[in-house]
């Protein structure tokens, strides 16, 4: 079989001896969810990666925690009053942007603004005195579209900028986000969205720096001055340059707080016992009633969270008239220790209580900080400090951070960037979780290579009553096999995950295949019409490529646009189709074609010998 | 995807017509249908197999809008624009009658 030496048809063998063990990847294991759903057959598809379709996932809602705030001023100015006195008094106080909604109108003296993060009317009413009110029922739990929009565009581009994960965002009503995940169980879900950050710095008790200060942040990288230890570089805003040069000249060794999503709604509740496992540099303050912790260098500075202590079982009578005094100022409790039932219940009855659950091996230092949401303590250098007295203002600042291990300060800068580089304008809470059934599952899987066979069978069937040549059908049938082979093989080559998309993309490989293997075949067995000249068997082929590439090229075209400007599921689609077609055209088709060949001149020669 | 279906035999139709030398135009014509219906035939036994065979809703809503695609599509090339395509070729063809007399 002289057929099998030429080099197409050996190119294509080996494409689809590849493709086969891709697919198959006897040495990866066997993803236990893909088993659970797909049954045996996940045994030979370790290679690929299912979407939500297939295998199932997760679902997560995101509450986004946003208010609506109806303000009345009763003044003459109200556009001056709102402008240049509630807007600062409000994001100076509430550390957070505030979006006017409704202008200020002079004749009623109303203006609506949206507020990242929930408020109630006391806390608002104690911030602006009275300088206007809030109307009646005038907080309203709303995000306007824009935010909505903003935080999906943030979410997705961390989560899965390619669009392959396939992940979905789409908003629910007012103020929720659904967001759809294939082969994740909800918590691995909950730690790719990443712990949706909002930063800010704080330096000398005040808060410095917001997240919209910072322009960029570059990629982390390990120290050079001190081991274990990562930098983190990142470049300030003008205005925030200025504001912490003037801030920061000369003050050496200041401690600088960097958190991300400060518990700013909420009050630290922790168990009295374990503020003896703290170390030295961290101590509570009952008299701020905050945490307080002490540079190597020995200055001082506060973890800025309310934060109370009590015994496990019972509220002492200082938490107790604490917590009294803050209902309605503060909405969340956050739990630090295991506390029994009835204090929780206690708790519930003015706050929603958070336990914050310590993990493995953490110490307490740690825990606290977590709680408060520290993420790192970073001191001016004496260097920048005289740098910044002597009037130079720096754009360019760095956050070092030093952990036991060189890996752990990486892993930690690579957290950190991601979070100070897409920082979301409002905090978000998760509201619910489920895991999703597999749609499709092993009872389709089954089904499809049902439909596969008999759409085969039905394919041969009309390629003979057509040709009236048995070996034609089952080399397109063949060549079909082997295509289908090749694109899941890339598929699993780059990574991609097969959902319904996928799927019909793959469907469409399949039936452009058919078809150009269609138009090379008729070219080939047909005999030329009345008067034209008779063309070499080579020539006809060729023929049949011309109508096959100009096919081909419009489709690319159309799939290029699509995968360019296209984003989630038809960007997984035009992809998939993309490669299937190309792999067709460059490897099979140019075989089939000498595989159509060789039957033509066996039959050929067979004539000519009898 | 309906579309790179619709090119595929528009296009085949009018190489077949436009570029081959000789026969009649409408014997080019009825050449090119029987390899383009082969093809749209071919591609809905596979369609019909899925939509058959397998439950899932979705699948059964892409094959579905597929086989009515593709059975349009037959109407529309093989009616409409082979029969702009065949007269144009006439015409052309008239025309070089014209210019070697």
């Amino acid at each position: 079989m002289s057929v099998f030496k030429e080099r197409r048809i050996a190119l294509l063998l080996l494409a689809v001896f590849l493709s086969a063990m891709l697919v198959w990847s006897p040495w990866r294991e066997v993803d236990s969810k893909v088993e659970e759903s797909l049954g045996w057959p996940s045994q030979f598809t370790r290679g690929l990666r299912f979407g939500v379709d297939i295998i199932g996932g997760s679902r997560i809602i995101l509450g986004l925690e946003a208010s609506h705030v109806t303000f009345e001023i009763a003044q003459d100015n109200v556009e001056s009053i709102w402008w240049d006195e509630i807007v600062p008094k409000l994001e100076d106080n509430l550390y957070v942007s505030i979006r006017t909604i409704s202008p200020p109108d002079p004749t009623t003296g109303l203006v609506v603004a949206e507020i990242g993060r929930p408020v109630t009317e006391n806390l608002i009413q104690a911030i602006i005195g009275d300088l206007g009110i809030v109307v009646e029922n005038g907080i309203k739990k709303a995000v306007s579209i824009g935010t909505v929009n903003e935080v999906t565009s943030i979410l997705k581009a961390r989560v899965d900028p390619t669009g392959l994960l396939g992940a979905l965002f789409r908003s629910l009503g007012e103020n929720l986000v659904l967001f759809e995940i294939a082969g994740l169980s909800p918590e691995e879900a909950e730690t790719l969205l990443g712990k949706p950050g909002r930063l800010e710095i704080f330096f000398e008790g005040e808060l410095l720096l917001r997240g919209e200060d910072i322009v960029s942040v570059y990629a982390p990288g390990p120290s050079t001055e001190k081991e274990q230890t990562a930098d983190l570089p990142f470049r300030l805003t003008d205005d925030g340059a200025a504001r912490f040069s003037a801030a920061a000249a000369g003050k050496a060794n200041y401690p600088t707080v960097i958190y991300v999503d400060r518990p700013t709604g909420a009050i630290v509740v922790f168990d009295d016992e374990i503020l003896g496992e703290l170390p030295p540099s961290l101590e509570y303050d009952p008299d701020e009633k905050m945490f307080k912790g002490t540079t190597v260098e020995g200055m001082e500075y506060f973890l800025h969270v309310s934060a109370i202590g009590t015994a496990k079982d019972e509220l002492s009578p200082q938490a107790q008239q604490f917590l009294e005094e803050q209902a309605g100022l503060k909405l969340k409790v956050l739990l630090v220790g295991d506390f029994s039932l009835n204090i929780i219940e206690n708790f519930s009855v003015f706050y929603t209580v958070k336990p914050i659950s310590r993990l493995e091996e953490e110490s307490a230092e740690a825990w606290v900080e977590r709680a408060c949401g520290v993420k790192s303590v970073v001191t001016i250098s004496p260097d920048l400090a005289d740098d910044l007295a002597d009037g130079k203002i720096a754009n360019e600042l760095r956050i070092t951070i030093t952990r036991p291990s060189l890996d752990e300060a990486m892993n930690e800068a690579k957290n950190l960037r991601i979070v100070l580089s897409e920082r979301l304008p409002v905090e978000i809470s998760y509201e619910s979780e489920t895991s999703i059934e597999a749609r499709l599952g092993a009872k389709f899987l089954k089904e499809a290579l049902i439909a596969g066979i008999v759409a085969l069978g039905g394919i041969w069937a009309l390629v003979y009553l057509r040709y009236r040549h048995r070996l034609i059908g089952f080399a397109i049938t063949g060549t079909m096999i082997c295509e289908l082979v090749i694109t899941l093989g890339a598929a699993s080559v780059l990574g991609w995950t097969i959902g319904l998309p996928e799927l019909g993309g793959l469907i469409i490989v399949i039936g452009t295949g058919i078809d150009h293997q269609i138009i090379i075949t008729d070219e080939v067995l047909r005999g030329g019409l009345p008067g034209a000249k008779m063309v070499s068997l080579r020539g006809r082929v060729s023929r049949a490529f011309a109508v096959i590439f100009v096919a081909v090229a419009t489709t690319i075209a159309a799939m290029v646009s699509l995968a360019w400007l296209g984003f989630g599921a038809m960007r997984g689609f035009a992809l998939i189709t993309l490669t299937g077609i190309l792999i067709a055209v460059l490897v099979t088709r140019p075989a089939y074609a000498r595989i159509v060949s060789a039957i033509v001149m066996r039959g050929q020669s067979k004539a000519a010998s009898s | 995807m309906l579309i790179g279906y619709a090119v595929d035999t528009n296009i085949l139709l009018t190489t077949r017509v436009l570029k081959r030398v000789g026969g009649e135009p409408k014997e080019q014509v009825v050449d090119a249908m029987r390899t383009g219906l082969m093809m749209s035939g071919s591609t809905l036994i596979p369609l019909f197999a899925l939509n058959l065979l397998t439950t899932a809703p979705q699948l059964y809503q892409l094959t579905a809008v597929l086989i009515f695609g593709i059975i349009i599509d037959i109407f529309n090339t093989w009616f409409l624009n082979a029969a702009i395509i065949s007269r144009y070729a006439e015409r052309q063809r008239r025309k070089e009658y014209y210019v070697s007399i």
